[in-house]
C-alpha cells in the first residue's frame, strides 16, 4: 500500500500540469451587424457555458441598444432615433429609457456651455451621410454635398429647440428641420449599459464596439491588466500603442474609421460644425477614462479642436487622458497616459 | 523505504519525464509553422495548415466570397467582394509580424463576416501582447 502511494506522489511530481488545473479559462465571440460594426467580447469564465451565458446576454442587450439608437430603421412599436427624427416636430414623443437619458446627457454638455460634439446636428450629418453613402456604394460619381444645402441644413441645429419633458420621457423638436444625430455618443453609452450588466455576470471582461473598448476587472490569468492596441492611422494594419488598463475604457475617433473619396481626396465622417467640412486639426485621438459614454463625447470633440485646445480640455477633465496623432505623424500624449502606455514602460503586470 | 521501492519510484519518475519530452518535441516536430482558422459569422468554418503556399477561398451562399493567400509562415487576404476592401489593406500577418499588429494574429472583414486568424503552435505568445 505504501509503495502505492509513493509511487502516486513521484507521478504527480512528474506531472506538474495535472495538479495546477486551471480555474479559469479565457473565452472570445465576436459578432457582427450590431451598431454597423465589429463586437467583439472577451471574457475570463471556468467554462464555456458561463461565457455563452454572458455573451448571449450581452449581445441581445446590445442589439436592443443598436436598435433604439437606431437612426436609419424603424422597427414595429419602438420609438427610436429614426422615429423621433421623423415625429418629434409634430408632437412629443414618448421615448425608450437609454434614448432620453443618453438626449438628457448631451443636452447638460451642451447646456454648459462646453464646446463639443452636439448631437443637434443631425441635419448637416444625415447631407453628408447621404452623400457618403452614394459615394461609396459609386466611386466613380462620388460627390460632396454642395455648400449651399449645407449652410441650410445648419440653420437648424441649434439643441435649446429640442425640449425634454422630464416627467413624461418626452422628446419634442420645436424646429421642425432639426434632427438628432447620436453617432458620436451612442456606442458609447451602449458600452458603458452593457459594462454595467457584465460585470454581475461576468466581472473579468474585455469589450469592443468598434473604436470603443470597454474593460472590466483584469483578465483571471495572473496579469493585471488588459491590453489595448491603439492603430496607427498611417498604417491600417499597425499598431501606434497598446495601452494597458483595467476598469477603464479606450474610445479613439479617426480620419480613418468611416470615409468616402472624393476627386482622390478622402472626406471622413467628422463634421467641424465651424466651416460644416471634416474637420482637420489631427489624425485622430485615442481618450482613455472611466466612462465610455464620455470617452466617445471627449473623443470626437477633441477631434473638433487644434491639439493644443484640446490638450487644455483633457488637463481640464478629471481621470481623462489622450493621445494625439497629429496630421505630420508626430504623436503625443498627455501626462496621466504615460502609466498606461507601452512606449512609457507599462505593462500588463 | 527499502532500496528497492526508490529505485522503483526514481525509475518511474525518468520514464515520465521522458515521456512528456518526448511527447512534446515529437508534437512540435510534426506541426506546422501555425494554423489558420477561418471563422465566418462567428463560427469556425475551417482550419488549415501553413505548410505550403497557397489559396483559399473562404465562399458563402449569399455569393460574398474573400480569397485568402497562405504562405509557409502567415497569411493575407488577396480578394473579397467586400466594399471597403479593408481587408485587403489590412496586409499579412506572420509569425514575425503579429505582434507588432494593430490586430495581432487577425484579418477581419467585416463586411462579410470573415476573420482569419493565426494560431502559433510552436511558442507562447507574450503576456504584453494587446488582447485587442
Ligand atoms: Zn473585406
Amino acid at each position: 500500500m505504501k509503495k502505492w502511494i509513493c509511487l502516486l506522489a513521484a507521478l504527480m511530481l512528474a506531472c506538474p500540469a495535472c495538479t495546477t488545473a486551471e480555474e479559469y479559462a479565457k473565452f472570445s465571440r465576436v459578432a457582427y451587424g450590431i451598431f454597423d460594426t465589429e463586437i467583439q467580447l472577451i471574457g475570463y469564465t471556468k467554462d464555456q457555458n458561463e461565457f455563452n451565458q454572458a455573451a448571449d446576454e450581452v449581445m441581445a442587450q446590445l442589439r436592443d441598444y443598436h436598435r433604439i439608437f437606431d437612426a436609419y430603421n424603424s422597427y414595429p412599436n419602438l420609438h427610436n432615433l429614426w422615429y423621433v427624427n421623423a415625429h418629434a416636430a409634430k408632437e412629443p414623443v414618448e421615448i425608450p429609457a437609454p434614448l432620453f437619458d443618453l438626449i438628457v446627457w448631451c443636452k447638460e454638455q451642451w447646456a454648459d456651455g462646453k464646446e463639443g460634439a452636439n448631437i443637434a446636428m443631425g441635419a448637416v450629418l444625415s447631407l453628408w451621410h447621404d452623400f457618403r453613402t452614394a459615394g461609396i456604394e459609386d466611386p466613380l460619381n462620388a460627390q460632396l454635398p454642395p455648400m449651399a444645402a449645407l449652410e441650410e441644413a445648419a440653420q437648424h441645429t441649434d439643441f435649446s429647440k429640442v425640449i425634454l419633458d422630464h416627467e413624461k420621457r418626452t422628446v419634442y423638436f420645436a424646429d421642425p428641420l432639426l434632427k438628432l444625430d447620436i453617432g458620436a455618443v451612442a456606442k458609447g453609452y451602449a458600452a458603458d449599459l452593457a459594462a454595467a450588466s457584465l460585470m454581475e455576470k461576468m466581472p473579468s471582461f474585455l469589450l469592443s464596439l468598434g473604436g470603443n473598448v470597454i474593460a472590466g476587472e483584469p483578465p483571471r490569468d495572473g496579469r493585471l491588466h488588459w491590453g489595448v492596441s491603439v492603430q496607427d492611422p498611417d498604417d491600417f494594419s499597425g499598431m501606434l500603442e497598446v495601452l494597458y488598463v483595467d476598469q477603464l475604457t479606450v474610445v479613439t475617433s479617426g480620419d480613418y474609421w468611416r470615409y468616402y473619396t472624393v476627386d482622390g481626396e478622402r472626406y471622413h465622417h467628422i463634421i467641424d460644425p465651424a466651416t460644416l467640412m471634416p474637420a482637420r486639426h489631427i489624425q485622430a485621438v485615442t481618450v482613455v477614462c472611466e466612462s465610455s459614454l464620455l470617452a466617445d463625447y471627449l473623443s470626437t470633440t477633441l477631434f473638433l479642436m487644434p491639439y493644443e485646445e484640446g490638450r487644455a480640455l483633457i488637463e481640464a477633465t478629471e481621470g481623462a487622458e489622450a493621445i494625439w496623432s497629429l496630421m505630420d505623424g508626430t504623436v503625443l500624449m498627455s501626462d496621466g497616459m504615460a502609466k498606461y502606455a507601452r512606449s512609457m514602460g507599462a505593462t500588463s503586470r | 523505504m527499502s532500496k528497492k521501492n526508490i529505485f522503483l519510484i526514481l525509475g518511474v519518475v525518468i520514464i515520465a519525464c521522458i515521456l512528456i519530452i518526448v511527447s512534446q518535441t515529437t508534437l512540435l516536430g510534426k506541426a506546422p509553422n501555425g494554423l489558420v482558422r477561418i471563422y465566418i459569422s462567428g463560427q469556425l468554418h475551417s482550419q488549415e495548415e501553413l505548410l505550403m503556399e497557397r489559396d483559399v477561398a473562404i465562399s458563402q451562399p449569399d455569393g460574398k466570397t474573400n480569397i485568402l493567400h497562405l504562405m509557409e509562415n502567415g497569411f493575407y487576404m488577396k480578394e473579397s467582394t467586400c466594399i471597403t476592401q479593408q481587408c485587403i489593406q489590412q496586409g499579412q500577418v506572420t509569425v514575425d509580424n503579429y505582434d507588432k499588429r494593430a490586430l495581432g494574429t487577425r484579418v477581419i472583414c467585416a463586411h462579410n463576416e470573415v476573420q482569419v486568424e493565426l494560431v502559433l503552435t510552436d511558442r507562447t505568445p507574450s503576456p504584453d501582447l494587446p488582447d485587442i
